[in-house]
């Protein structure tokens, strides 16, 4: 029987070693699903049947950040493509790998307002980091090479390849698999090593009073923590992420501050803010991490950039060293380099200032209120209860801006959110990707009440699929950012944020099937995290926090890091 | 001299997308386009752009962008650039006129001497003298 284009695909798709596609079916992906059934039965392929192809995205994101290797979704035309388009945005906007295959009407109808036609290529053309539409059932092996090539390279980033429903019903009797991708007009970033400005890098930190580390996410894509944590015990330097960075640095490190930034600890600000020197590995000064511009280079520090992408240098204010390429490769070329020119200067006087930065800012975090469980104590409990390699997701909220401040990350890529595209109901299907990729690990979403009602129809996938991921809902009964800035920065004209009693995320949890908890209690809390591990299935640990807690520290609208607000200002000073 | 920055595409064509992603790269960071030409140059599908982008704050970063994206091979800058325009008849005959009656076509033909290109993430300066 001569191969159809579906089943070109789904062969195109193991050549690359997935193993896991995440999807819904409908007329125009159809065929796909029709091909690989016997892939199903016999175990070479896992589908997940998510309920919403956002999801579907979000869930090879996860995938995707979890494993290192790209996450697979599909979905059809239409409805279905446009669902994906917020799961896909989001992948690149943190520079995760996605590939979806979306299918497509047939090619007779196509820009004819077609039953199910969505402009795909027009839609995600902004959207992803490229969409192809197959023309023929012969560009199908190539093609779907081409999208892993473009997804996992450079600057890693979604990709979707649209097939018309036609196409994937076309036999052919003569397939040619390419031995390597072919994309004109299409190459990887280069790692350059330029021997003079990896010496001037070296000098700079070595020659510094008050260097520091920000790690970005390019620090977790290239695997490099060994070679950060390496070049700060060499010298001396305290480090600091960015938010998705928090990804890429253990927390129990002496020398970690945390992650800086608009919602980020006072004490990592601060300490950015204070040094002479700044090595940047993999971070694209994005306007969450540095606030203001100016703010920064008013600090007359100097500035070394490791980044995959060149022009990412280019893009904030002048960059004294800017290397380009692999962070690890080039991480230890400066090590290297630092090595053969030696330490000459003792840093004890910067890491104690570092550490007064730290002890100061303590004072403002970890407070106790009688009869309301705190948002840092939860996260403590929560971290106390799993194990040090549980990766963890998060929504989009007050509870995510907790979760920067006070989870305590202990090893690479176990921190997964939404950073650069801010995604509200990103954290349960994150989550199941992230399962899927790593089924030895305990997974936790750290949610909203908000935010998981936005994909939680989810759950009914993780029960009926056996995906035993644990939602820890901080329940405000709010949007509790927005309502935060109405109520200090909008004087106090809170407005279409507040819900009311619905739903009860218990019954809700065992509607579909999970496990339903209301924990009340930090011990509650331990208990019902422990059952879920136990029971090893889905589980949901409903957990109330008074709407009117606060995420802190933050910055008032368009303030600088300088302007960090650390106590609750209600409460006046 | 003229007011933007005379500036050369050359990119792989699969579908009118292509046009529309260059132009999208423009859009996103607010960068207008004075005038634009484009053709096939060979059998591959490469492309030829020229257009005249307006100076802004944004008009490097929005090249840099799109010297980096999928299907571009390169971006170039023709360095201090005339732009002379030619006028034709619809007959192909020079014309005097410059008039947007319809009964000309205008050529834009930019003059330079130098050429600063990017290309995924690498550059390179050419003097064309």
């Amino acid at each position: 029987m001569l191969p159809s284009g579906a089943r070109l695909v789904v062969d195109a798709l193991k050549r690359e070693g997935v193993s896991t596609i995440f999807g819904i079916p409908g007329l125009t992906n159809m065929p796909i699903y029709d091909a690989f059934l016997e892939d199903l039965q016999n175990g070479e392929l896992r589908h997940v049947l998510m309920r919403h192809e956002q999801a579907a995205a979000h869930a090879a994101d996860g995938y995707a950040r979890a494993s290192g290797k790209p996450g697979v979704c599909t979905a059809t035309s239409g409805p279905g493509a446009t669902n994906l388009v917020t799961g896909m945005v989001t992948a690149y906007w943190d520079s995760s790998p996605v590939v979806a295959i979306t299918g497509q009407v047939v090619r007779s109808v196509i820009g004819k307002m077609a039953f199910q036609e969505a402009d795909t290529p027009g839609i995600f053309a902004n959207a992803t980091k490229y969409v192809v539409q197959v023309k023929n059932i012969y560009e199908i092996p190539l093609w779907i090479k081409n999208a892993f090539f473009i997804a996992t390279t450079g600057r890693p980033g979604p990709v979707v390849v649209d097939i018309p429903r036609d196409v994937q019903l076309e036999k052919v009797d003569d397939v040619k698999w390419p031995e390597r991708p072919n994309v004109k007009g299409y190459r990887p970033f280069r790692t350059i090593i330029d021997t003079v400005k990896i010496k001037r890098a070296a000098e700079i930190l070595i020659e510094a009073e008050r260097p520091i580390i920000l790690a970005g996410t390019g620090a977790v894509w290239s695997n490099s923590t060994p070679e950060i944590l390496e070049l700060s015990e060499l010298l001396g330097i305290p480090m600091v992420s960015t938010l998705p960075g928090k990804s890429a640095i253990p927390h129990d490190h002496p020398l970690f501050l945390g992650a800086m930034g608009y919602y980020g600890r006072a004490e990592a600000s601060m300490a950015a803010l204070e040094s002479d020197a700044m090595l940047i590995v993999g971070a694209r000064l994005s306007d969450r991490t540095f606030t203001s511009y100016d703010e920064m280079v008013e600090t007359r520090k100097k500035f070394i950039m490791i980044n995959i992408d060149p022009t990412d240098s280019e893009r904030a204010f002048k960059i004294d060293v800017p290397l380009y390429g692999d962070a690890k490769v080039l991480l230890r070329e400066i090590i290297s380099a630092v090595r053969l020119i030696g330490r000459k200067k003792d840093n004890t006087a910067w890491i104690r200032r570092v550490k007064e930065l730290r002890d100061y800012y303590s004072q403002y975090y970890y407070h106790e209120e009688d009869g309301k469980l705190k948002p840092w104590k939860i996260l403590k409990t929560i971290r106390n209860a799993i194990p040090r390699d549980a990766i963890v997701t998060t929504g989009v909220g007050q509870h995510q801006m907790w979760s920067e401040v006070f989870w305590e990350v202990l090893e690479p890529r176990t921190f997964l959110s939404s950073t650069g595209m801010g995604t509200m109901g990103f954290g349960l299907p994150a989550a199941m990707g992230a399962k899927m990729a790593r089924p030895d690990k305990v997974v936790v979403d750290l949610d909203g009440d908000g935010s998981f009602l936005m994909t939680g129809n989810n759950l009914a996938t993780a029960v009926d699929e056996h995906i035993p991921v644990i939602a820890v809902i901080f329940d405000n009964r709010t949007l509790g950012l927005v309502r935060q800035v109405q109520d200090l920065f909008q004087s106090k004209r809170v407005v279409g944020v507040d819900y009311g009693p619905s739903p009860d995320f218990v019954k809700l949890a065992e509607a579909y099937g999970a496990l339903g908890f209301n924990a009340t209690s930090y011990d509650e809390i331990s208990r019902s995290i422990n059952i879920a591990i136990k029971e090893n299935v889905p589980a949901v640990i409903r957990v109330p926090i008074d709407k009117e807690e606060l995420a802190l520290p933050t910055l008032p609208p368009g303030g600088k890091l300088k302007q960090v607000i650390v106590s609750d200002p209600r409460k006046g000073s | 001299m003229t007011q933007g920055k005379v500036v050369r595409l050359y990119g792989y064509y699969r579908d009118p997308g292509f046009l529309e992603r260059v132009m999208g790269s423009l859009r996103k960071l607010w960068v207008d386009v004075e005038w634009i030409q484009a053709r096939r140059v060979d059998d591959d599908g490469l492309y030829e752009v020229l257009m005249e982008l307006k100076e802004t704050k944004n008009t490097y970063l929005a090249i840099l962008n799109l010297s980096k994206m999928v299907d571009v091979d390169r971006v170039e800058i023709l360095e201090d650039a005339k732009v002379i325009s030619h006028s034709f008849d619809n007959t192909g005959n020079p014309s005097q006129s410059d008039s947007n009656d319809g009964r000309v076509i205008i050529i834009y033909v930019p003059v330079f001497s130098k050429v600063t290109g990017y290309s995924w993430g690498e550059s390179y300066s050419k003097d064309i003298r």
